[in-house]
């Protein structure tokens, strides 16, 4: 899986960050022009984060799929065909991508006709299985993690998610149009108020 | 202050994509997004909407545009009466209102 796994320091983390900003800069400049090699380079940087992201959100493998597709499809005709990155100065794709891909996330969640199913189908077993009932409890605790986050703020939402895929600090802030110095708040506020939510979902 | 809480971070761990929730890989999926590209380029123009916005946003042209605006909003208001007025009352302050000659003798000079 290529998610970002692991713990990084914080100069480390901010290094990479910097690099992979510079180097987004530098790709957009040329999507700008019409380079679809540097299109090309941007999706396999961010495929796998965008779809871990989608997929935190949905639960759902083909739908975090189609909408990943649909995340990169916006960046093609934005950077393309309606030139917009250039003219709006925008200069940080993976701000613009994850900030993007909440949006779509967030609109498919509210867009959902039915209530969130639990699709684990059991066989009933006379004597009893452990491991079966420790599968329908995680299935649950899962159930109402995803419908906490789809009730919190997506801006908090996202945060936690995000720092969750251990983006840094800095990548958190841009992508979600905040102050470095405010994302540690943030996030607290953005615990508190999931916890508060997840335990009202497991009441339920 | 604590950003994440401990129990907060093994909760949002149960939402990641487990092995068999793996997406296709990139490759495959990158395929998949230039295919719809090129059906999208042969089945769309862009609107006139989109052109005319593309067209009003680039980027010298945003100047002026402002510019533009500004001036066909100053002729805009001096059609109101109150308006010319307030302007004409204004630049009176710098008319000559009162004049008066005065003779000067070149003999009456102090030197």
């Amino acid at each position: 899986m290529g998610d970002v796994k692991g713990l990084k320091s914080g100069s480390e983390a901010e290094k990479d960050t910097a690099v992979t900003t510079l180097s987004d800069t530098l790709l957009l400049e040329r999507m700008s022009k019409g380079d679809t090699a540097s299109f090309d380079a941007v999706f396999y940087t961010h495929y796998d984060r965008v779809y871990g992201l989608l997929f935190r959100l949905l639960g759902n493998r083909t739908e975090a799929e189609d909408l990943t597709q649909e995340v990169f499809l916006q960046l093609h005709h934005h950077a393309f065909r309606r030139r917009l990155f250039d003219l709006q100065r925008e200069h940080n794709i993976g701000a613009w991508l994850y900030r993007t891909a909440t949006n779509m996330g967030y609109n498919a969640i509210r867009g959902r006709q039915r209530r969130w199913q639990r699709n684990l189908v059991l066989v009933p077993d006379p004597a009893g299985s452990p491991g079966v009932d420790k599968e329908v409890e995680r299935r649950e605790q899962v159930t109402a993690v995803r419908r906490a986050l789809a009730r919190l703020p997506q801006r908090q939402t996202q945060l936690l998610l995000m720092r969750q895929m251990d983006f840094s600090y800095e990548e958190c802030a841009q992508a979600c149009g905040v102050a470095p110095g405010s994302v540690g708040t943030l996030l607290a506020r953005a615990s508190k108020a999931f916890k508060q939510l997840y335990e009202e979902e497991q009441g339920k | 202050m604590n950003e994440m809480d401990k129990e907060t971070e093994r909760l949002l761990a149960l939402t990641e994509p487990t092995d068999h929730e793996a997406p296709q890989t990139a490759s495959l999926a990158l395929a998949q997004v230039k295919q719809r590209v090129a059906v999208e380029t042969i089945s769309t123009t862009p609107s006139w909407s989109d052109r005319l916005q593309d067209f009003l946003v680039a980027p010298g042209r945003r100047y002026a545009l402002a510019s533009v605006m500004a001036v066909l909003m100053l002729i805009f208001a001096f059609s109101f009466p109150t308006v010319r007025a307030a302007a004409s009352e204004f630049l009176s302050l710098f008319r000559v209102q009162n004049f008066a000659a005065i003779t000067i003798r070149r003999n009456r000079l102090p030197c």
